[in-house]
């Protein structure tokens, strides 16, 4: 291995990291406010991609409005998932005195293959390809990058900055942490629980999209897309710790991105997921109790 | 007629697929996206054994659903000692890393897989056709039906279906849930492997394609659809769901590169409507009921204590009763013979709160103990510290000299000491007979050595447990409601349920958490009645209670508890007499 390659994978690493980051801080924004298992972020990853293209051959927008018009309908998607779905099958659940988990989980999962099938449907399996910016390399020395990565990560921490601005210092974002931390208690001191998970569905389903439209100008359009961002997404939010803020999370992805990329110094390329899954792994065996708090709060309270 | 010999076969397989999974998502409520992944796993080292090292068809399929059943007691080590999610999580992950590492390792073929297996033989007959097949296949999936079944409705079923509805309860009963979870997910991840092993003997070939997240998602499709809890439902749901292929190129005539599309759709369609309009699938679970008429069951109830109307009679059947439920086989620590529980110093802050802060107190062996005091005061804390659900900062818990700090909650139950819950806890979709049964300790049927091997035993503890909970919800006063769901009971009934549950676990120390609260009087009188009684069986009772009327009946020993310490303790008499406390907390 030479000092160029390792600046090479570093570089890649940095981007890979910076985008986990945003699919954790994204991710956990849904999963720690809802408490819903929320697999079909993968529709709305879907969905913004191939609203945009429907958009191209259809409407005559500019190139900015076809883009608008996919994030406005991934954040469509997750406010009606939210409203018309995940929050009936968790009241029926509740009133039967179950634990929504599974349930939710489930009609996620059918949301999810409703979406790809359709997508598969109506464009083929094809990848297509869909930019959001005439794309260009550069090199610096042996180290190549692209106009797009480097907008990326530049746009990346940007989001992650204002996400992280906007739940410390706006009123309606400390109503979001209210409901993060403790829904009853958020109820109580009258805090609209509804329209809070309506509006983490907007912003997660707005971001997921975003990363969607990055995906595929990278590489390009196909309906299996989502899964992976997915499941990135969710490994580096739980290693982080749900209810932690974005910006930890951020570092987590960041850190996640560099050892994957860096792995492929010495492992074939084909074992990165790999690298990620023992990750996990290592992480939930030696699961430091502080991290379990967020999932055993709801035990704890009710134990005593 | 080999077309659709082919998907009779098919259905079969897939039958397999869905059993299995709805042991672990049905009964044990935990939801796995990896089935499809613990196929391969079979499919993938039958494929190896069968192609690459010619073993026979019988060699290369028991190896396969070992391999299966340890590398799915590995992979969910890790996540069952922890909340669902992360079972959920595991399983998704691994399914990932079985798709990328099939594909990307040499020896299992890459993206093409293996063929060439080798003939399906057993003890010298070959199976080559599917109608031949289809003999072997049904022979099999008839085996894996009727032992999923044994396992659904046996003592070890009723453990899972405790630990779908409540974890903590389950415990709290003496169960080692994380044991529990560990066995049904290796065994079901066996049959997995074991349907993985058999699918690609019949392709005679395996490949990444065969094992997709589409094949888990619908082998979760035929689970749901079916009946989460019912295993009728998974055979059904297998056909169903099989079946819509041919249906929609054949009937619908949809071009069959397109099939798999719009069949993709209406399963997650057919998944979120079912989630929102029929939870529980096309078939319901069934409970285990008596028949009303059943051997060893007395329709009559007790007539309730406490009310003056019983007569000698009635003393007389009580005692009998009461003499039944004495008899115990546990071991106990020998102890002083003076007290049960002893505690010394106990101490547990929650961050800056102090819950408990240096609290003494001792239980006398064969006595009614109570603990009183406002809201707050840390008593419900105390019986958290006393059975292991909360670890404690400092101090002494002592059964019978025995520590118990360190324990699990399971282990400190099985040794003696149980909690019951103000809010009940109970296992809302299962019977109040089916609640209590959970209960009794050391059932045959909880061992799969036991329930495959030993059936005769599994059936002479399987009675023993019915009558025994039986006796306990005569006790009181719920056989009546024996067949009832505990969802379907008021909130009196479940609390009464809820104390017959923790007297079936057979402890010497009762820990009861207001136990009469939303009773009517009259049970009441009889709850206060029995629990007086319960020293004559050598129990030791703590109880968490604000009735006084109630506490004056049992003239038992009280603690008066106020932030987290002990103020004072002896008789409510004593009690009453101290001024300050009158005013404080008796507001008389």
């Amino acid at each position: 291995m030479t000092g160029s390659e390792v600046m090479q994978q570093t570089v890649n690493g940095v981007v890979d990291g910076s985008t986990f980051a945003l699919l954790g801080a994204s991710y956990s924004l849904i999963t720690s406010v809802t408490k819903r298992f929320h697999v079909a972020y993968v529709a709305t990853y879907l969905g913004a991609v191939y609203a945009a293209i429907w958009s191209e051959d259809h409407l005559p927008l500019p190139h900015i409005g076809d883009i608008a018009f996919g994030l406005v309908v991934a954040a469509l998607m997750g406010v009606l998932i939210e409203a018309y779905i995940y929050r009936r099958i968790a009241a029926r659940a509740a009133r039967r005195g179950g634990d929504p988990l599974i349930p939710v989980f489930i009609a996620s999962l059918g949301l999810t293959i409703v979406a790809q099938n359709v997508v598969s449907w109506v464009w083929n399996t094809q990848p297509l390809s869909f930019n959001l910016i005439t794309n260009k390399g550069y090199s610096l020395g042996d180290v190549r990058y692209t106009k797009l990565q480097v907008l990326a990560v530049l746009l990346y921490w940007l989001i992650l900055l204002a996400l992280w601005a906007f739940l410390k210092w706006t009123k309606q974002g400390s109503r979001v942490t209210g409901v993060q931390v403790n829904p009853q208690m958020a109820q109580v001191v009258g805090i609209n629980t509804k329209r809070i998970f309506i509006l983490v569905f907007a912003i997660g389903s707005v971001l997921a999209g975003l990363l969607g439209m990055f995906e595929s100008s990278t590489v390009a359009a196909q309906p299996s897309m989502g899964f992976n961002a997915m499941f990135y997404g969710f490994v580096v939010a739980f290693v982080a710790g749900m209810e932690r803020g974005p910006l930890r999370i951020a570092v987590v992805g960041l850190i996640v991105g560099l050892i994957q990329s860096l792995s492929a110094l010495w492992l074939p390329l084909q074992y990165a997921p790999a690298v990620v899954f023992s990750i996990l792994l290592v992480y939930l065996i030696l699961l430091p109790t502080d991290f379990r708090r967020y999932f055993t709060r709801r035990t704890t309270a009710t134990i005593t | 007629m080999g077309l659709s010999m082919n998907i009779v076969n098919q259905m079969v397989l897939f039958s397999i697929f869905a059993l299995s999974l709805n042991i672990l998502m049905g009964f044990a409520g935990q939801a796995s996206i990896a089935h499809a992944a613990f196929g391969a796993v079979g499919g993938y080292t039958a494929g190896v054994l069968g192609a690459t090292h010619h073993w026979s068809f019988p060699a290369a399929v028991v190896v396969a659903f070992i391999l299966s059943g340890v590398i799915g007691v590995l992979v969910s080590l890790p996540a069952l000692r922890l909340p669902n999610e992360f079972v959920i999580l595991l399983t998704l992950a691994f399914a990932y890393i079985v798709a990328s590492t099939v594909i990307s390792i040499d020896a299992l073929g890459g993206q093409y897989g293996l063929q060439g297996l080798g003939d399906i033989s057993l003890f010298g007959k070959k199976f080559v056709s599917p109608s031949e097949v289809f003999i072997l296949l049904v022979v099999i999936g008839v085996i894996v039906f009727l032992a999923c079944w044994r396992l659904g409705e046996s003592s070890f079923g009723r453990v899972l279906k405790g630990i779908r509805e409540d974890e903590l309860a389950t415990k709290a009963l003496g169960k080692h849930t994380v044991g529990f979870k560990v066995v049904a997910f290796g065994t079901t991840s066996a049959v997995a492997g074991l349907g993985g092993a058999l699918f690609v003997f019949y392709y005679q070939q395996v490949s990444p394609q065969q094992w997709t997240l589409n094949q888990a998602i619908a082998m979760i499709a035929m689970v749901v659809l079916g009946g989460t809890g019912n295993l009728i439902g998974s055979v059904l749901g297998a056909v169903v769901i099989t079946a819509s292929t041919p249906i929609l190129e054949n009937v619908v005539h949809i071009n069959p590169s397109r099939a798999t599309f719009a069949q993709m759709i209406i399963y997650g369609a057919a998944l979120v409507l079912f989630m929102m309009y029929r939870p529980e699938g096309i078939l319901r679970e069934r409970h285990g009921r008596l028949r009303a008429a059943g051997k060893g069951y007395v329709e009559a109830s007790i007539t309730p204590l406490g009310v003056g109307n019983g007569g000698a009679e009635n003393q007389q059947e009580w005692k009998k009763l009461l003499d039944r439920v004495a008899t115990t086989t546990v071991q106990r620590p020998a102890g002083d013979g003076v007290t049960a529980l002893k505690v010394r110093g106990l101490v547990k802050h929650f961050g800056g709160i102090k819950a408990v802060n240096g609290v003494d107190l001792d239980l006398p062996l064969g006595k009614v103990t109570a603990l009183i005091g406002p809201n707050g005061a840390g008593k419900s804390t105390l019986f958290g510290l006393f059975t292991g659900f909360i670890s404690a900062d400092q101090g002494v818990i002592e059964y019978r000299g025995q520590s118990l700090r360190g324990m699990r909650p399971d282990q400190i139950a099985k040794l003696g000491v149980v909690r019951s819950f103000q809010d009940t806890r109970l296992f809302r979709q299962m019977t109040a007979l089916e609640n209590v049964m959970s209960a009794v300790p050391g059932q045959s049927g909880e061992s799969l050595l036991s329930l495959y091997f030993l059936p005769w035993k599994v059936r002479a503890s399987n009675r023993s447990a019915k009558a025994i909970a039986l006796d306990q919800l005569r006790i009181v006063g719920m056989d009546r409601h024996a067949n009832t769901l505990c969802a379907d009971l008021a909130h009196g009934e479940q609390k009464l349920v809820a104390i017959a549950r923790a007297l079936a676990t057979g402890a010497e120390v009762l820990l009861l958490d207001e136990p009469t609260s939303g009773v009517d009087e009259q049970w009441m009188h009889h709850v206060a009645e029995t629990i007086k009684r319960l020293p004559e069986i050598g129990k030791t009772v703590c109880i968490v209670e604000h009735n006084l009327a109630f506490l004056e009946r049992l003239q038992a020993n009280c603690y008066f508890l106020e932030s987290g310490s002990v103020r004072t303790h002896g008789s409510l008499r004593e009690l009453m007499e101290n001024e300050d406390l009158r005013k404080a907390y008796f507001a008389v």
